[in-house]
């Protein structure tokens, strides 16, 4: 895996997993995005390379889904975590059902979450 | 030539098929003005008369048939006023026969400067317990005699089942036309129904949908309400979990700012939430009103 990229509307949520990947030992750059559109455009523009992308679904200009969809109608489709306040099954259930989401992850995200994504995906 | 009336043989095999070409005639009729024409013609072969009138007693009132040589009067509605010698048969039952005509009637049905000496007759028949009175006029050219009663007996059992008959199938006609006015009573009623249960079915479709409509406007805003409160507490959540990862100054630089504006946000997100479920409240009040 080459870098990490982090797609968060709030620039504290990105703060904590950015600061938690740190402290789990993380090397690889870390990048994080406010605005999805510009992740999106970044993620395209180098395509081939192997990242991973945590995402949260309910922002406000692009949600989590038209990112993905986006993705899908590049025929890009990097490894994507889910991290998301929503405790709903429906949302869990829809996620799952993109084949390059690996992982769904319920906020607040911590040193234990983290622990647990690196070890099934990180390393 | 050989004088009929003196071979009774003969003249016996003549009235004989007279009366049955009469009786088949009749029986063949539907109604009554066919009746009055087969009598007509055929019944001046049995006997002679100038006028045959028959009444029959109803349950209510009486009905009657009057036959001349040129006309048929009939009235069977049961509103037929009756003479006063056919209220003295209905009452006593005894046979009449005189030169007391009333003339009001007489006059009312024949030319009576063609008759001489004329004679009423007046019987009256129990059928089948139904009670018929028999009127036959009768002068000196057209001659009735005892003979010739056996004959009008005859002829008036043909009459009297036929009458029987037709009434019948007008009490039939009446019943059917009587159930036919119900039939389309009930299907106007049935379609009055058909509509007002696809009405109602109608309102409740609209309401239930109106219901599910907001039950899921609802659903969305309390799942909205606890995905946006639940964001700035998993940040709040998520800035304690540093805390062992930095130090007092650190905490106080970088972490707490943080939670200060989480926790402004939190607070902006639950007075909306209430601004909202007030609002819904009001506009629900405001329906059930």
């Amino acid at each position: 895996m080459n870098s990490v990229i982090l797609v968060d509307d709030q620039p504290i949520t990105n703060f904590i997993t950015k600061k938690l990947l740190q402290i789990e030992g993380i090397t690889i750059p870390i990048s994080d995005f406010t605005n999805p559109a510009k992740a999106l455009e970044m993620l395209l523009q180098q395509k081939g390379e192997d990242d991973m992308v945590i995402l949260d679904l309910n922002m406000p200009e692009m949600s989590g889904w038209d990112f993905m969809d986006r993705l899908i109608e590049n025929q890009y489709t990097p490894r994507i975590v889910i991290l998301t306040s929503s405790t709903s099954d429906l949302d869990r259930e829809k996620a799952l059902d993109y084949s390059f989401v690996k992982d769904y992850i319920i906020k607040p995200l911590n040193q234990n979450k983290i622990s647990e994504l690196c070890t099934k995906h990180c390393k | 030539m050989q004088d009929i009336s003196k071979n009774s043989s003969q003249l016996y095999r003549i009235t004989y098929e007279a009366y049955s070409k009469f009786a088949n005639k009749i029986s063949r009729c539907a109604t009554l003005a066919e009746v009055g024409e087969v009598a007509k013609t055929h019944l001046k072969y049995l006997f002679n008369f100038h006028i045959i009138r028959i009444t029959i007693a109803q349950e209510e009132g009486h009905v009657f048939f009057s036959l001349t040589k040129d006309a048929v009067d009939f009235d069977f509605k049961g509103e037929a006023q009756l003479l006063a010698h056919e209220k003295e048969l209905y009452e006593k039952e005894i046979p009449v026969h005189t030169t007391n005509i009333p003339e009001e009637w007489l006059e009312r049905n024949i030319d009576t400067s063609t008759i001489v000496e004329p004679e009423l007759w007046g019987w009256l028949f129990n059928n089948h317990s139904r009670k018929i009175t028999v009127t036959l006029i009768s002068d000196k050219i057209k001659n009735f005699g005892v003979g010739d009663i056996e004959m009008l007996k005859l002829t008036i059992d043909c009459f009297e089942t036929k009458f029987h008959e037709i009434s019948l199938a007008r009490l039939l006609d009446k019943k059917n036309q009587s159930l036919t006015e119900a039939l389309n009573l009930i299907q106007v009623k049935n379609e009055e129904i058909q509509s007002i249960v696809n009405n109602q079915k109608r309102i409740i479709k609209q309401r239930t949908s109106e219901i599910l409509e907001k039950n899921k406007k609802l659903l969305h805003i309390s799942a909205l309400n606890a995905h946006n409160i639940r964001e700035p507490l998993s940040r709040i959540q998520g800035l304690i979990g540093l805390f062992p990862h930095f130090d007092d100054a650190e905490i106080r630089s970088e972490i707490i700012p943080k939670i200060e504006t989480s926790a402004e946000e939190m607070d902006q997100v639950l007075q909306e939430v209430i601004l909202m479920a007030t609002q819904e409240l009001e506009s629900l009040t405001m329906e059930k009103e």
